[in-house]
């Protein structure tokens, strides 16, 4: 019997892992895709003196963020500093501050985890 | 003598009643895993095939949009070639998505057409100092806003367009490349790529690849920057002559979603039947490079502000 429920429990205990994995998996492929979407967006609507690039590098503090409507479970903002690394390390690209980022979260209202799933450095 | 009847007591075995009672209550233990145990499997198996779809669809958008990157006016032509046609049809998924009482009601089209874009609730505009995303559509409806695009039919869109050789480039490619759903061996709602290279060598034979299987909807959406307002359009026809100079013959960017089917029935089945179908979708925006980069581009759609 207690074998029996012993492996019962590492049965309910490792599907759930599987199935948080699955969609971990799912929301990073979509993060990214998104992340994507907004780079060019925002490239293709910039004017010629590259005002809203050089705005996204200015911002020391990222945007609050906004829910794709097509994805509510998904958020972005905008922010020249990175969150995923706060402090600027010499040699890592990832951490430069002053970069066009563009940062793909969890929406708040579906998940209170506001920690980056997938920056994307999009500057020119 | 009590050890004796201790004895006994110990060996005599469990009565009618015990047996019944721990048969109960082991069949309700078991009834219990077995409830739990199915639906994570079912969870399971439902998330490895959204999984699998999703990326089936990302796989797609990502080809295409290496192709609709890499499209270019070449000054040298006397004409370019691009053209986007649009194919809507007349159901999507059969649910509600918006929760309004309709099904399906709206078209791809970054437009509000069931009516429900409320500019309080739904104007998504990030603020960067006094920058603004999207500007031009700010307090309006557009793609990106809540409550546009969100309860749609399918459709099934083609889009064909050339890749030009650039002298400045050795090697560079020299292809006619279209995007549309089609049969592959016997199995349909395939999106299909069909390529001919060598287009200007005077090479007529595609090349003819699946790209995603059981795909239920392809949107192109195109960003003409010829309008006073830039704004997406249906589609596109570059050699159509509807772009005198200083007009630009191709979209600045394109908006590409692939929407493809995750159920567990067969695709056919589910289709011909009148049930609402699981889907997943995969969507981005790619901008031309050589329209973005372009001086009429510059000069009509960037104004310094």
């Amino acid at each position: 019997m207690v074998i029996l429920t012993a492996g019962i429990l590492a049965i309910l205990v490792y599907f759930p892992n599987v199935l948080r994995a699955n969609d971990r998996a799912l929301i990073l492929s979509e993060a990214a895709l998104r992340a994507q979407l907004k780079a060019e967006e925002i490239r293709r609507d910039d004017d010629q003196a590259r005002t809203l690039l050089t705005e996204i590098r200015l911002l020391t503090v990222p945007t609050d963020p906004i829910v794709f409507p097509e994805n509510p479970n998904l958020a972005y903002r905008f922010s020249g500093v990175s969150l995923l690394y706060p402090t600027e390390e010499p040699g890592n690209p990832a951490s430069q501050r002053g970069v066009a980022r563009v940062i793909i979260q969890y929406a708040p209202g579906f998940r209170s985890d506001s920690r980056p799933l997938y920056e994307l450095r999009f500057d020119e | 003598m009590n050890k004796q009847a201790g004895q006994r007591k110990s060996g005599g075995g469990w009565t009618l009643v015990e047996m019944l009672v721990a048969l109960a209550v082991g069949s309700a233990f078991l009834a219990g895993v077995m409830t739990a145990f199915i639906q994570i499997l079912r969870a399971s198996d439902r998330s490895e095939r959204m999984t699998e779809a999703y990326q089936n669809a990302r796989a797609a958008v990502e080809a295409i949009a290496v192709y609709v990157k890499a499209a270019r006016i070449e000054p040298s032509q006397t004409y370019q070639f691009f053209q986007g046609v649009n194919v809507p049809t007349l159901s999507g998924d059969r649910i509600d998505n918006d929760g309004d009482g309709r099904i399906d009601e709206e078209l791809v089209n970054g437009l509000d057409d069931d009516g429900d874009w409320v500019l309080q609730r739904d104007d998504h505009h990030a603020r960067m100092g006094a920058a603004v995303e999207r500007r031009n559509s700010v307090g309006r409806p557009d793609l990106g806003d809540g409550h546009v695009d969100e309860d749609c039919a399918f459709n099934h869109d083609r889009l064909s367009l050339a890749i030009f050789p650039d002298p400045t480039i050795p090697g560079s490619r020299d292809e006619l490349t279209s995007f549309a759903l089609g049969l592959w061996e016997g199995e349909n709602f395939v999106l299909l790529q069909s390529t001919i290279q060598d287009a200007s060598q005077g090479s007529t034979v595609p090349q003819i690849d699946p790209l995603a299987f059981n795909v239920l909807s392809v949107n192109f959406l195109y960003w003409d920057p010829n309008r006073a307002e830039p704004y997406w359009v249906t589609q596109w026809d570059a050699f159509s002559g509807l772009f005198p100079p200083p007009g630009i013959e191709l979209p600045a960017a394109v908006f590409i979603k692939v929407t493809v089917y995750s159920g567990r029935k067969p695709i056919e089945q589910v289709v011909a039947s009148n049930e609402p179908l699981e889907t997943v979708s995969a969507c981005t925006i790619v901008d031309i490079e050589s329209v973005i980069h372009d001086p009429r581009y510059e000069q009509f759609v960037r104004p310094n502000q």
